[in-house]
């Protein structure tokens, strides 16, 4: 055999090995997720669900989030609360505001990319909207997605939250307008 | 000795073994678990030191959450099963979610911390042998990265539990809101 042609296939048999190489349980929970609804992929997909485990250094999203999630109106509507804006700041006191204010979509989604925001955990994170300000009481230790720990379908109760509910307890006549016209996407939790 | 005897001596030896070990004394119910290591001192860790760590450490995220070698109990952490219905986030850290924190700190490297314990005086380096605080301080590598600084109040306030006696003042700092 000439030299070429067994460095063609040590080359081969390496490339082969190389995209075999994958991780079990980040593969099992991307599976988890389940199949993509008919509202197919983009910003306003898979609202509840948590956005990190694809939109993260081992895909198979594109684009890898460093903080990301979804704020609902309620607990009880699953409407998903668009506008409201998600003020973020890192233990270095950098924040991705800074550049533009982080507003959820119609889904009640937000994100911020990685590459537009590196940050050093702890996270301390606010949600407003219509003067309604909710404060998260502890810190984000180092998650990608709010729903590592708010579920909207509580898994454990000692150990997992609601999902993030920004007028649950509020009089919202006081409010306002809690949705925006037009929007109708919401929970996608299976 | 024919064959036959002497297959019947090893399976009586081998049956008499079997049934020794098989006899256990009669459990002892009356005894109560003890920590295998030497204590650090309680009361104050539970007063002190735990608020600092379940404000830095105990997120669900990070140590709040069962399969953490350090599991961090508490209101805004993992809780202990009750029957008050306290969920994370809703109630007040108990008694047992303290002590049960505490356990998971001193079990994280028993012999370690024991080690530490019966260290006399003790001195920050000393201390310094747990990853408690290599973790903490991100010296050692930690997933959470750095959460308490070299001589910021929390971790002035473990350093000082560890060594000795708590840092009240720089406990009570570090839980300040901010």
């Amino acid at each position: 055999m000439s030299l070429i042609r067994l460095s063609s296939l040590l080359a081969a048999s390496l490339a082969g090995s190389l995209l075999g190489c994958s991780d079990p349980v980040h593969d099992h929970a991307v599976e988890r997720l389940g199949p993509e609804s008919v509202r197919g992929t983009g910003p306003l997909h898979r609202a509840g669900q948590s956005c990190g485990t694809c939109h993260g250094p081992l895909g198979p999203a594109r684009q890898d989030f460093a903080v990301a999630g979804t704020v609902f109106v309620s607990a009880t509507s699953w409407e998903g609360a668009s506008d409201a804006t998600v003020d973020l700041v890192d233990s270095r006191g950098s924040s991705p505001s800074s550049l533009q204010p982080i507003v959820t979509n119609c889904a009640g989604n937000f994100w911020v990319a990685r590459s537009d925001w590196a940050p050093v955990f702890p996270v301390r994170v606010k949600v407003t909207k219509n003067g309604v300000e909710r404060v998260m009481k502890t810190v984000i230790g180092g998650s990608a997605s709010c729903a590592d720990c708010h579920e909207a379908r509580i898994s454990n109760p000692l150990a997992r939250l609601g999902a993030v509910a920004l007028f649950d307890g509020v009089n919202t006549s006081d409010a306002g307008s809690t949705s925006t016209p037009g929007c109708s996407a919401g929970l996608e939790v299976r | 000795m024919s064959s036959l005897a002497r297959y019947g001596f090893v399976a009586a030896v081998a049956l008499s073994c079997a049934a020794a070990i098989s006899c256990a004394a009669v459990p002892d119910d009356s005894s109560v678990a003890k920590l295998g290591v030497g204590d650090l001192d309680f009361s104050s860790y539970s007063a002190f030191v735990h608020p600092v760590i379940e404000l830095r450490c105990g997120s669900l995220d990070c140590h709040g959450q069962a399969p953490r070698g350090l599991r961090v109990y508490g209101a805004n952490s993992l809780r202990l099963p009750n029957e008050r219905g306290d969920i994370p986030g809703l109630g007040l850290t108990t008694p047992d979610e303290a002590r049960a924190t505490y356990a998971s700190i001193l079990g994280l490297q028993p012999e370690k911390t024991n080690a530490l314990v019966m260290t006399r005086p003790r001195t920050a380096s000393d201390a310094y042998a747990l990853l408690v605080l290599t973790k903490g301080t991100a010296l050692e590598r930690h997933r959470g990265g750095e959460s308490m600084r070299k001589g910021d109040p929390a971790e002035q306030c473990l350093l000082t539990w560890l060594i000795g006696a708590a840092n009240q003042a720089r406990c009570a700092e570090a839980v300040r809101p901010r």
